[in-house]
């Protein structure tokens, strides 16, 4: 059998070497035309071309998301755009649109082609057309349960690929274009303005369509034992903190599963790192189960900001035993912190002493992305993040 | 370029004088239509024999739907229905198994947006293609002029907007404990109305405005081969004086600008859609 994948969002650079770090087996990421996420930052041909470098030192790869929903103006320069991409060394294409499959297939045919899942497939028939028109991975909607995804698998054999975390739509993909309505951004080119989680009223009274996050970490077995190909992150907008946590969290399950050393306390925990590091609740929707009244919200307030993230290390000098940190949120002397690593590492430290770029003591961080120090004798990896630590 | 009716209603005759062309939904697997069973549709090429019936298949399809389906497209191939209105890719795969004559249109609502890609589902068999809502008259045009495939577009009634496996109604009603106690409810933003209605396949939104697209409808008489105007939700007797101005204009017997304001008084809350207004697509550069 083989290792199952785990697939993450990159938003830019930066974020696209702290998930390969953090293990990810993959990176998906759009370029900066014809993706689904055009407020992200996205990759310059110069940036897709440095982050495949990256990624193909670790023997990891690098998929491109070319899925938005094409309109005429959009098709001119596409073909130039996937030579382009392809040159720079990317793994696979993500696309939507279908007219686009047979012309990568036929110019690039190393080159995989993964079925986004804003085309909503949801049924065998539909894969088996797909596959003979060239796919090679199918992602499926995120309305498909686990019987479905093991019938689909078991009468097509095609890559499968499942989201596992993260925030859902409301409505299948493709399906929904209430952001052109409410505010004339096209959500199917990547417009999105995400108008399911916007306050309505319905008889006068308040009413919200808005969803929780997908958590699918109590599930990754069965993901496993059903033979899924890979588990998709989602989340291009999401912050290098939120990836390094969340694809630790799930690297551990993964691998405990294959070592066989996965349980339930092993979750539990797992789960608690994963609540911290989310905005809003979760839930497991469709995969289990069909979704219902638990799976939504229905009043207006439901986003949360934490400030759990403290610093980010840049380097550690073994001779000194000296850890060099940018600050992210404010901590002081006698706080206790966690320390987590890319290779999954995890130390808890007592903050005894703390520096500023001048080597002055000091007793608080309280300055963002300020240069800070302090000694450890435990070695810490290029990387690392810092959070804070709950008994 | 004809008047493709979206049923509300089943008595046929009623709807004569202005069209014979139809368009249901097949029970169960159909989202925006009148849905039928496959005998009531039986029933209705039985009496209308001339008309020219389009089906529509709209959902989307699980596994467990698939026998069925099966069943149900063997049973519409006999019928020489006009086309099967297809949402789910599925239905390419069981044309292909079937060995299905009935011609098909490709319709996956907010996704048939360029030439290109109708060329493609052309080249699978398709006849026809259902654009999407959200594109402009010009973009009509330019898929007129570089694609084989035949046009069929939305003209009036209220444009879908979303559709969710959820049931976001009956889930709202459950948590408040209360009743749902209409088929159809508004949700208001502060600027914008929607229209939400469940059904056993889950929830759809359409906007709150009616689209009146009667100056593109004459704009387009050439390139497209179907117009639909969609009844659902809005009131029969006022649907049928709205078949009368698109036939009207239809046959040049009235200027559309005219029916434009006809048919805005008719309905205060329409509009032209996106036929004359571009999404944006980048918001930051």
């Amino acid at each position: 059998m083989r290792k199952i994948e785990l697939l993450s969002p990159a938003g830019d650079l930066e974020r696209l070497k702290i998930a390969l770090l953090y293990g990810a087996d993959a990176v998906y990421i759009g370029g900066k035309e014809y993706s689904l996420r055009a407020n992200a930052n996205n990759f310059s041909t110069r940036e897709i071309k440095e982050g495949c470098a990256f990624a193909h030192n670790l023997h990891k790869k690098v998929y491109l998301t070319l899925n938005i929903v094409f309109h005429n103006e959009d098709i001119d320069g596409v073909y130039d755009y996937i030579k382009e991409v392809v040159e720079a060394g990317i793994d696979a294409f993500i696309v939507s649109d279908l007219f686009i499959v047979s012309y990568i297939k036929k110019n690039f045919p190393n080159v995989e082609v993964h079925l986004s899942t804003q085309s909503s497939v949801t049924n065998y028939e539909s894969v088996s057309y797909l596959q003979k028109e060239g796919i090679d991975r199918v992602v499926l909607a995120r309305e498909v349960g686990k019987d479905d995804i093991k019938e689909i698998y078991d009468k097509t054999k095609i890559d499968i690929e499942c989201f596992i975390h993260g925030a859902m739509c409301t409505f299948y993909s493709g399906r929904c274009v209430l952001s052109n309505y409410a505010t004339g951004r096209d959500s199917n080119r990547g417009g999105c303005a995400q108008v399911c989680r916007f306050n309505f009223t319905l008889d006068d009274k308040p009413f919200t369509m808005a969803v929780k996050d997908l958590n699918l970490s109590y599930y990754i077995k069965d993901m496993i034992e059903i033979e899924v190909r890979s588990l998709k992150i989602e989340g291009r907008m999401r912050s290098a903190y939120y990836l390094a946590t969340v694809l630790s969290s799930y690297r551990r399950i993964i691998d405990s599963y294959y070592d066989g050393t996965l349980n339930d306390i092993l979750l539990e925990k797992e789960n608690k790192i994963l609540k911290r590091v989310s905005n809003r609740d979760n839930s497991s929707h469709f995969f289990p189960k069909e979704a219902d009244l638990t799976d939504q919200y229905y009043s207006g307030h439901w986003e949360i900001s934490n400030q759990d993230y403290l610093a980010y290390v840049i380097n550690y000098d073994k001779d000194k035993k000296l850890c060099e940190i940018y600050q992210r949120n404010y901590f002081k002397i006698g706080d206790t912190v966690e320390i987590f690593m890319p290779s999954g590492k995890v130390i808890h430290f007592n903050v005894d002493n703390l520096y500023n770029e001048k080597m002055e003591k000091i007793d608080t961080a309280n300055h963002a992305n300020e240069k800070l120090y302090f000694y450890i004798d435990e070695e810490i990896e290029p990387s690392s993040m810092i959070r804070r630590f709950y008994v | 370029m004809q008047v493709l009716v979206g049923l509300n209603n089943r008595n046929i005759s009623n709807y004569l004088n202005y069209t014979n062309s139809f368009i249901i939904g097949l029970k169960d697997f159909s989202i925006n239509y009148l849905e039928l069973e496959i005998d009531e549709i039986k029933k209705i090429k039985k009496d209308y024999p001339n008309i020219n019936l389009f089906v529509s298949i709209n959902a989307n399809i699980f596994n467990k739907d698939l026998k069925i389906l099966e069943n149900n497209l063997c049973e519409l191939d006999k019928l020489n229905i006009s086309g099967i209105v297809f949402y789910d890719i599925s239905i390419l795969s069981l044309k292909e198994k079937l060995s299905l004559k009935t011609p098909l249109v490709w319709s996956q609502e907010h996704m048939t947006t360029n030439y290109n890609t109708c060329n493609y589902f052309y080249d699978k068999g398709c006849e026809y293609v259902y654009l999407s809502s959200e594109i402009t008259e010009s973009e009509i045009k330019e898929i007129k002029e570089k694609s084989k495939i035949k046009i069929i577009s939305f003209f009036f009634g209220y444009p879908e907007v979303s559709f969710s496996k959820r049931n976001l109604l009956t889930n709202y009603f459950l948590y408040h404990h209360k009743n749902k106690e209409k088929e159809v409810y508004e949700i208001k933003t502060d600027d914008d109305t929607y229209l939400i209605k469940e059904n056993k396949l889950g929830t759809r939104i359409t906007h709150g405005k009616i689209l009146n697209g009667i100056i593109p409808f004459k704009n387009l008489s050439d390139d497209v081969s179907f117009g639909i105007l969609n009844e659902d939700n809005i009131d029969h007797e006022l649907f049928l004086k709205v078949l009368e101005i698109f036939k009207d204009v239809l046959e040049n017997k009235k200027d559309s600008k005219k029916a434009q304001e006809e048919i805005s008084k008719l309905f205060s809350n329409s509009d032209d859609g996106f036929f004359y207004k571009k999404t944006i697509y980048k918001v930051k550069e």
